[in-house]
């Protein structure tokens, strides 16, 4: 037997599963029946059954490998989707001359590097600075601490526009 | 026929609860309407509190006490970066916030607001070393306290941790909140699903961006099927003529589908990062040119988690009290689910009053 008829008996016997589990629960709920329960009552708890049992038998499912399998041909294909609606729009954008947002993504990416390369380089600075300071403190013989310490320039990285309101 | 016998005849019951049933079915079809009104008028939020720093779309709550406070060291909730934080307030005897508060803790809350596509390489370390410093600094800076202590909730915690393992000296104590940190468990069902055999993440913040706040609702939900779709609805439905319940649902579910994206960044970190390579526990995980290490983590510590969680399991964030370098540290466990965690009566009457004296006891 092939490797994909194999695949698709066990994914129809884990489906198998999940209905044969939830039929013999019903049928469990159907057996606790007494005269003193009333109708709604009875219902109630069947259903709680049933539930109780898809509930189980789906969380099962959702470990095994087939639904896993089954997941991520979905995402591939989301993906996948995305991709070509992306391109053609950016294509679409650029016949026309216009800028993409692809264009503004990369724009940005190249931004966000250059800022992390210059806060290292500031933060470097402040490094040596503090340094400078903590010897010229102890040098005049205030080796006591500063107040606040002060932030870092690494700290204001994400920083576009910060405002404080306190 | 004596009464005795109209009671205990078993026509007679049944006849009587299929009638019943009816009505009840009746009162709750009138109160639709009602209930739509309900649903749109939903406040978020219980605690007064005003916003005191704002950066990017971060916004720091502080929240407002008619006392001063009564400890030194102010407390900062870390919240997620997937949902609102506002779970954390969410009404009046279902608020964490206000245990704090009362017992007289200066309290502030991070709200990290909604990425925009703009945002989409934010990573980890603009989030940790940039954001959370600056706020603990803006905190430390306001109150003239050294350290502040930290409550990080589910990712927030995780971040909570990396951010005391890097900055240990502005941390005065740490308590998780359900935070992931050991991710080798195949418990959660999320675990499984974001395996590297089954999820490329590069392909897909490549595609999309952020992660779309759809797509981490679907998973969600997806998580607890037949809960979420078929049970919730069903209960919600027979309980409709409970106001004090209708209340509490639509005040959990207008959060629970207040999802927000994850910019690209931080989701490609965390996917690959943790639940794909579990770096945090080998204490290997970068972020930005900086490794964390939780053996640097030397506060007590208090790490709060849910029996029932399906999101982040026990045993997701149990180990992190071996992992640490601190002597202090302790672990509650609470029988509840990853949210009731925060709102659920059981916590809010035994877990948030314990989790306030152990930090009364180390704020001073």
């Amino acid at each position: 037997m092939s490797d994909s008829t194999e695949n698709a008996f066990e994914q129809a016997s884990a489906f198998q599963k999940i209905w044969m589990e939830t039929f013999t629960k019903m049928a469990q709920s159907g057996f606790s029946f007494t005269p003193d329960s009333t109708p709604p009552e009875f219902m109630r708890q069947m259903r709680s059954g049933i539930f109780q049992a898809l509930s189980k038998s789906w969380e099962e499912y959702m470990r095994s490998p087939q639904f896993r399998d089954t997941m991520k041909t979905m995402m591939d294909n989301a993906i996948t989707f995305r991709k070509m609606g992306n391109d053609m729009m950016t294509q679409a954008h650029h016949s026309l001359q216009g800028t993409a947002r692809a264009d503004i993504d990369d724009l940005m990416q190249a931004i966000h590097h250059l800022e992390t390369r210059v806060l290292d380089c500031v933060e470097e600075v402040t490094t040596r600075l503090d340094r400078l300071e903590e010897k010229l403190n102890l040098k005049a013989g205030n080796g006591a601490s500063r107040g606040t310490p002060r932030a870092t320039a690494k700290g204001t990285k994400a920083a576009g526009k910060q405002t404080r309101t306190s | 026929m004596s009464d005795y016998n109209v009671i205990n005849n078993p026509w007679f019951r049944w006849q009587r609860s299929m009638i019943d049933e009816g009505f009840s079915q009746a009162r709750r079809m009138v109160r639709l309407p009602y209930l739509f009104k309900k649903a749109q008028a939903v406040k978020k939020g219980a605690s007064p509190s005003e916003v005191v720093y704002e950066e990017d779309r971060l916004k720091l709550l502080h929240y407002l006490s008619d006392t001063e406070p009564r400890y030194k060291t102010p407390l900062i909730f870390v919240f997620a970066l997937v949902n609102r934080p506002y779970i954390l307030d969410l009404k009046e005897g279902r608020s964490v916030v206000s245990h704090f508060v009362k017992a007289g803790f200066d309290t502030y809350l991070i709200d990290w607001g909604a990425p925009t596509h703009a945002d989409r390489h934010l990573s980890l370390d603009d989030y940790i070393n940039g954001y959370m410093m600056n706020v603990v600094d803006h905190v430390r800076e306001r109150t003239g306290a050294p350290q502040a202590s930290i409550l990080g909730y589910c990712m927030g915690g995780t971040m909570s941790a990396m951010f005391t393992a890097l900055h240990q000296e502005k941390v005065k104590n740490l308590l998780l909140l359900a935070a992931g940190i050991d991710f080798a468990t195949r418990e959660g069902l999320l675990n499984l699903w974001s395996d590297a055999d089954y999820f490329d993440v590069d392909r897909f913040v490549e595609a999309f961006g952020n992660a779309p706040a759809e797509f981490l609702q679907a998973t969600f939900q997806l998580l607890k099927p037949v809960q979420n779709l078929i049970e919730k609805p069903i209960n919600f439905y027979e309980k409709a003529e409970d106001d004090k319940f209708v209340d509490d649902f639509f005040t959990m579910e207008t959060w629970l589908n207040d999802n927000i994206a994850v910019p690209g960044g931080v989701f490609r970190e965390f996917v690959k990062g943790l639940y794909q390579k579990n770096l945090l526990v080998k204490n290997s995980m970068p972020v930005g040119k900086h490794i964390v290490d939780l053996r640097k983590i030397t506060c007590p510590v208090l790490n709060i988690m849910a029996q029932n969680d399906d999101l982040v399991p026990c045993a997701q964030s149990a180990p992190f009290n071996d992992l640490v370098g601190s002597r202090d540290r302790k672990s509650i466990v609470v029988p509840a689910g990853h949210i009731g965690l925060a709102v659920g009566s059981k916590a809010q009457k035994e877990a948030w009053p314990e989790a306030c004296r152990w930090l009364a006891e180390r704020s001073r």
